[in-house]
């Protein structure tokens, strides 16, 4: 059996016959890239000059001592340009594109952070840009919509479905299949067919080979438990990855359980989901009795995805990661902990992980290290904290 | 001779897709009849999926009709069950991969050998994942019917030898007809949403058939329940142009 971008059973290529032929000369084009050494150079010089890299490992003081028990740090993903850690992933993808040939890159986008990296390096090294987001979304974060406009991309409002992420990724997989020559589909996280999965952690492993450095100058030892939110999963995959090795490390997953885990409106894939084989992998997924996806919710648009990217259900099977699921309620009361506490806004995404480690420090040693990965900033939620708690800002 | 490979005898074979369930799944098990009666060779029984990323609008739009209204891949099962007592032309489903690994892929290809499902379609399955399925379709008789589009003409041969029962383009090119049939000995037809006159006579120009891929659901989409004498008609009409 092929066992083509495998992780453990998971991962592989179920995309109609009709992408194959672009995803084998993507996979070709990657493999030989990753190796260049003027591609490694003119990405390390983007990555440095232009997102801002290495990102901030920060010790959360105010935060440690106001918990009482493990030290925390901060991985400050939020600092980069753009805002997340998307633009490690995107600036990588898009210089590759360029590199291949295309002239035109389409991505999908949930919380729109992905879409403003995208629209964003697309900018930068003079390529097309179209975003698709679902319209649900487009609410949501109508701020990111305007933003990736005035960085000259299209955007595309998804009708269809639920009209969120995973339709979002639907309309992109569609408009691909219609124009391959020129175009290039930048998938914004660990997801989709072989080789997206692979290649995208491979872009935003920077974030754990930092982390790595950083703590062993800081304090001259390894973190105890690294802690990021997972919604495909890239931020978190990427805070992981060099530490898969060392197992005295704990690597620790946040969900989005939206309402509750136990109620129909979360997104707690890896708590509530099953394998199935959906977005061009197998992986886990919400879905019902007859493998129908099922609609999911969170407040965080970024995490609200039925599914989750293969390497991480590979690494919840072999038990080396550990997913816990946080509430809508949660990650509001930890976005704002961490505003008033550290003076940092984190994403609606990181506050879950956030959210997480408030319950976990306090029943650890005083000696211990959590490193949490804050994936993103958290301006562009602003808007949405208030509706949450019911404020009229004017917007 | 199996019921695929009849199908395909002394005849162009015209082949219509049906949406499952749409507008429920009595109406369905009427309009498969009605298409044999009318004329057509062999159905595609389309199995509704939430999320038909490599389906038409109209097929995305009846899925999620036939979802609303509880569609399940038993009730299709016992519904290709009652048309077999009927029909005796092949029966295709037409189905993402998902609710086939959802369901079990040997519960699934059972249940197709047990109801007279004589192969499937299965759009996000391509040459390189087909270890998925090849052993319990072969265990249990369902044929592995592939689609090859001109975007992946390197890919030609390896997939039309690979195929069973038959092939399906989903445009009409005669010289991707041509490459196809050059790499297999099995029945190609041309797949078409909802072709003139002259795109049929075309398509069986070229090809062994026509697959009439979204039509069918249109006319269920207008005319609902009341639609079986429309499709039976629009059957009808096709198949006099094909002869």
């Amino acid at each position: 059996m092929s066992k083509t971008g495998r992780f453990g059973e998971y991962g592989g290529q179920f995309v109609p016959e009709a992408l194959m032929g672009n995803l084998h000369q993507l996979e070709a084009a990657y493999l030989h890239y990753r190796d260049d050494a003027d591609f490694k150079r003119e990405l390390l010089d983007l990555m440095k000059n232009f997102a801002g890299r290495p990102s901030l490992l920060y010790y959360a003081k105010a935060m440690t001592e106001a918990l009482g028990g493990a030290k925390i740090y901060l991985k400050r993903e939020d600092l980069n340009h753009t805002g997340s850690h998307k633009i490690n992933n995107v600036l990588g993808q898009v210089l590759l594109a360029k590199k291949m040939g295309k002239t035109r890159v389409i991505a999908e986008t949930g919380a729109g952070q992905h879409g403003v990296a995208t629209a964003t390096a697309a900018a930068l090294m003079g390529l097309e840009c179209d975003v698709f987001m679902g319209k649900e979304d487009t609410r949501r974060q109508a701020l990111n919509v305007f933003r990736m406009k005035l960085l000259g991309a299209g955007v595309h409002p998804v009708t269809s479905g639920t009209m969120t992420l995973k339709d979002a990724v639907n309309e992109t997989l569609r408009e691909w299949v219609t124009r391959m020559d020129d175009t290039h589909y930048v998938i914004g996280s660990v997801v989709g067919p072989h080789p997206f999965p692979m290649m995208v952690r491979n872009f935003q492993k920077v974030i754990s080979e930092e982390i790595k450095s950083q703590i062993l100058e800081a304090e001259g030892r390894l973190p105890d438990v690294v802690i990021a939110c997972v919604g495909g999963g890239s931020n978190a995959i990427g805070a992981f990855y060099d530490f898969i090795d060392d197992a005295s490390v704990r690597l620790i997953g946040a969900e989005a359980a939206g309402h509750g885990a136990d109620t129909p409106k979360n997104a707690a894939t890896m708590t509530n989901g099953v394998p199935g084989v959906f977005h061009g992998m197998k992986s886990y997924f919400c879905q019902d009795a007859n493998g129908q996806i099922t609609p999911t919710h969170s407040i965080s648009a970024g995490l609200d995805y039925p599914g989750v990217g293969p390497e991480h259900a590979h690494l919840k099977d072999i038990d080396r990661a550990q997913y816990v699921a946080v509430s809508d309620a949660e990650a509001v009361e930890a976005f704002e902990y961490l505003c008033h506490t550290e003076g940092i806004i984190p994403a609606l995404e990181s506050s879950h992980a956030v959210a997480y480690a408030r319950k976990l420090a306090p029943t650890m040693d005083k000696n211990q290290i959590i490193v949490i990965n804050i994936s993103g900033r958290g301006d562009k939620d602003v808007a949405s904290i208030a509706r949450f708690k019911g404020v009229d800002i004017n917007e | 001779m199996n019921r695929l490979a009849k199908a395909f005898e002394k005849k162009k074979a015209l082949i219509v897709f049906v949406a499952a369930g749409d507008p429920n799944i009595e109406a369905t098990q009427k309009l498969v009849v009605a298409a044999a009666q009318a004329g057509a060779d062999i159905v595609q029984i389309g199995v509704p999926f939430s999320d038909p990323v490599a389906s038409s609008p109209e097929v995305q739009q009846a899925d999620q009709r036939a979802l609303a209204k509880g569609c399940t891949l038993d009730q299709i099962f016992d519904m290709a069950a009652q048309i077999r007592e009927k029909v005796e032309i092949p029966l295709i489903l037409k189905t993402y991969m998902n609710p086939i690994f959802v369901y079990g892929k040997t519960r699934f290809m059972g249940k197709c050998k047990l109801s007279g499902i004589d192969g499937v379609i299965v759009p996000d399955l391509p040459f390189e994942e087909r270890e998925e399925l090849v052993t319990v379709c072969t265990l249990h008789g369902v044929a592995r019917i592939p689609v090859i589009a001109q975007a992946a003409m390197d890919r030609i041969g390896m997939v039309a030898k690979d195929a069973e029962g038959f092939i399906i383009m989903p445009m009409l090119d005669a010289a991707l007809t041509k490459l196809v049939k050059a790499f297999s000995p099995l029945p190609c037809v041309v797949g078409l949403d909802a072709p003139t006159a002259e795109q049929a006579r075309e398509a069986v120009a070229i090809a062994d058939g026509l697959s009439i891929e979204s039509a069918i659901v249109r006319l269920v989409a207008l005319y609902g329940a009341n639609s079986v004498g429309h499709v039976k008609e629009y059957i009808e009409k096709m198949r006099k142009i094909l002869i």
